[in-house]
């Protein structure tokens, strides 16, 4: 995989030059809504690649990029296999997406293949404490770049914010409780819930729709 | 009989997760199990298998030095998903090309 890194390097340096302009003008249907991008271009593999971590938490894009191949693929795409990708970057020494943000895009289309890249910056992946109260927030920022055209094909952010207290007893009893809950608590299943109420503003991949009509057909 | 539709997931980013979090031969060897036990579940029930999860089993033979395995597992993942054929076809390539040296035909 070390031939790979070489080719991501050098090739990174002569396409450079390279600069590509996103259309002005975007066809609309019959009513009058605009056809998204992501369908205009037919897009239908994405690269995910590791997050720009800006958290406080050294261990969250390690830990992000468990629970984002599921939904994306459930939502109708070729998700490029993320364990592979991240595994040839690593050797790359590309551990953080901000390092390939200035690549031009096109090198994602050569080499792996991939119709859009997919960037998520991880701005919180913390918890605050408070005496008997403590905040674990997970909050990304998602932005789905064209290999084709360099525009952005969706973007969106949010974040979710999971009270961790616990108990309405006393002083010390709460304290303790709080300390327990948020050791407990993951960052992974509110990672998840991020994601899902992210990817319900993402048009549907053609191999959800596929299935959609797969099943259509079948029932009749 | 309705048709199956959608991908069986099993447990796999509870899996992954759990070797993520404690990388060690005992984690990678479930979450392994975990990936072989949805692919099989997939073929039985006449699935596609979830994208990406064959790739990623061929790597873990390749991270152990098991060469014909992760081929056959690369080349099922560009059977399965044709967008991936250039990524499959590249990783084939490095793997062929180092094992020349040690195995020759």
């Amino acid at each position: 995989m070390k031939k790979f890194a070489s080719i991501l390097f050098s090739g990174s340096l002569v396409l450079s030059s390279l600069v590509l302009h996103g259309c002005a003008s975007r066809p609309s249907s019959e009513n009058n809504e605009p056809i998204p991008l992501l369908h205009q271009e037919q897009t239908k593999t994405i690269l995910v690649v590791p997050p720009i971590n800006a958290s406080t938490s050294s261990e969250a894009s390690n830990y992000y990029l468990t629970t984002i191949a599921r939904p994306l693929s459930n939502h109708g795409y070729y998700v490029i296999p993320i364990e592979v990708t991240s595994q040839m970057l690593q050797e790359a020494g590309i551990i953080d997406g901000s390092q390939i943000k200035e690549i031009p895009q096109q090198k994602y289309r050569d080499l792996f293949g991939a119709d859009a890249v997919l960037f998520v910056k991880i701005t919180e992946w913390d918890t605050s404490y408070f005496l008997v109260a403590a905040n674990v927030r997970v909050s990304l920022e998602f932005e789905l770049i064209s290999t084709k055209s360099n525009e952005i094909l969706w973007n969106y952010k949010d974040s979710v914010i999971v009270d961790t207290s616990g108990g309405n007893g006393d002083l010390l009893s709460m304290v303790i409780s709080t300390a327990i809950n948020t050791a407990n608590t993951d960052y992974v299943p509110i990672a998840m819930q991020v994601n899902n109420s992210a990817l319900r503003s993402m048009p549907l991949g053609p191999y959800r729709m596929q299935e959609l009509t797969e099943e259509s057909v079948v029932n009749k | 009989m309705m048709p199956p539709s959608g991908y069986y997931w099993g447990h796999y980013s509870e899996t992954l997760y759990a070797y993520k979090k404690a990388p060690s031969p005992e984690t990678l060897k479930s979450h392994q199990k975990e990936i072989e036990e949805i692919l099989s579940f997939s073929k039985q029930s006449n699935r596609l298998p979830p994208p990406g999860l064959t790739a990623e089993l061929g790597q873990i033979f390749l991270n152990r030095g098991d060469k014909v395995q992760a081929v056959a597992y690369f080349q099922a993942e560009a059977q399965h998903f044709p967008e991936s054929l250039l990524l499959m076809q590249h990783l084939i390539q490095q793997v062929s090309s180092t094992n020349t040296e040690s195995k020759p035909k």
